[in-house]
């Protein structure tokens, strides 16, 4: 029971944190760039942009369509 | 530095929901009234909106549905997880309030309801819990896991397959259906967007991305007379006064009700700014408050 409460409060004090814009701002431009990144990666790693089940159709037959 | 450009006008928002939702749908040509068209591709874009069993009718992919993918076929989602980063920085879930298919049907569902039942707050972290869920699925049992049996396809993807060509499975129709009245029921006793609130993986990603989004709401606090219009009238059940918080910031879907409801003009849902304060600008502050 006390744990209960415990972690109710800590979620409650998390959720009504204030974060600075400061962060925000250098964490956005931080994530933008990783974002483009994963992108090329992905380009990179293999052929990402093609999924052979959707391009073809077998998901939807799969489903009795 | 604050952009100059603050609002986004909220009554745009239906026409660009209506627009988003045939952009989604374009697929349909595929099978015009002279016979099936092949050559029309279905590319792998990925879009911003949650487009539940409706691939065949879809020419971009969900960012679920290829995340799924991705993980059966034992390859890194190195692509939707950029993308997804992408979106969440940039827009953020104002793509669940603005252009997600599913979205609009929510809101005409919203329309109905009765809003008399509030669920407890801690079933905000069910969307995670699907979030994991839907690739640990994937990973276990080599299906598409959420998109089979989780979502609710009927209104999006297995009604319109059964009006138009009549080649659907109807166990899949009514299991669909079967699940669609289990949300339906659920929002008619709390809101039209709980499925959004409370259950949407898609949601769930970008909330965490979305949490830097470079569209937020503005609160002005100057002009505010503490009216409470605005927490009515959210969708999300959020108290837009505290647009700051941790729990706005990630679940605000930026539809803008609060902003159009607001008597005197206090909330706009605009864009938040790009670059840290200059030097400057901290040293006023600063000064300002020793002063104060």
């Amino acid at each position: 029971m006390e744990f209960k409460k415990w972690i109710s409060t800590q979620a409650a004090r998390f959720r009504s944190l204030q974060v600075s814009d400061d962060v925000i701002i250098r964490v956005r431009w931080f994530l933008l760039f990783m974002g483009i990144l994963a992108v090329y990666l992905g380009f990179q790693a293999g052929d990402d942009w093609y999924v052979k089940e959707f391009a073809t159709y077998d998901w939807a037959r799969g489903m009795g369509y | 530095m604050v952009s100059p450009i603050r609002i986004i006008d909220p009554r745009f928002r239906l026409p660009a929901q209506v627009i988003s939702f045939g952009v989604h749908r374009l697929g349909i040509f595929r099978k015009l009234p002279d016979g099936w068209h092949a050559e029309i591709p279905r590319t792998s874009v990925i879009t911003c909106g949650l487009n539940c069993q409706a691939c065949e009718l879809a020419w971009m992919g969900c960012p679920m549905g290829m995340t799924q993918r991705y993980i059966i076929d034992n390859r890194f989602p190195f692509y939707v997880l950029g993308v997804l980063m992408l979106i969440g920085v940039t827009i953020g879930r104002w793509a669940c309030g603005w252009l997600c298919p599913m979205g609009l049907v929510l809101d005409l569902v919203n329309k109905g309801c009765k809003h008399k039942y509030e669920p407890p707050e801690w079933m905000r972290y069910i969307k995670y819990i699907y979030l994991v869920g839907l690739a640990v699925l994937a990973a276990l049992t080599g299906t598409i896991f959420f998109c089979r049996y989780l979502c609710f396809g009927a209104i999006l993807g297995i009604i319109p397959y059964w009006l138009t060509w009549q080649t659907v499975s109807f166990v899949w129709l009514f299991y669909h259906l079967g699940v669609f009245s289990f949300y339906l029921t659920f929002s008619y006793f709390t809101h039209g967007r709980a499925w959004c609130r409370y259950f949407c993986p898609l949601g769930a990603a970008l909330s965490i991305t979305g949490f830097f989004s470079m569209i937020r709401t503005h609160y002005n606090w100057v002009w505010c007379t503490k009216c409470e219009a605005c927490k009515k009238v959210c969708p999300m059940g959020l108290d837009p006064m505290k647009s700051a918080t941790v729990k706005n910031r990630l679940e605000c879907i930026k539809c803008g009700r609060c902003a159009k409801k607001c008597p005197n003009k206090c909330l706009t849902v605009g864009p938040a700014p790009l670059f840290t304060p200059g030097k400057t600008e901290k040293v006023t502050k600063r000064v300002r408050a020793k002063g104060e």
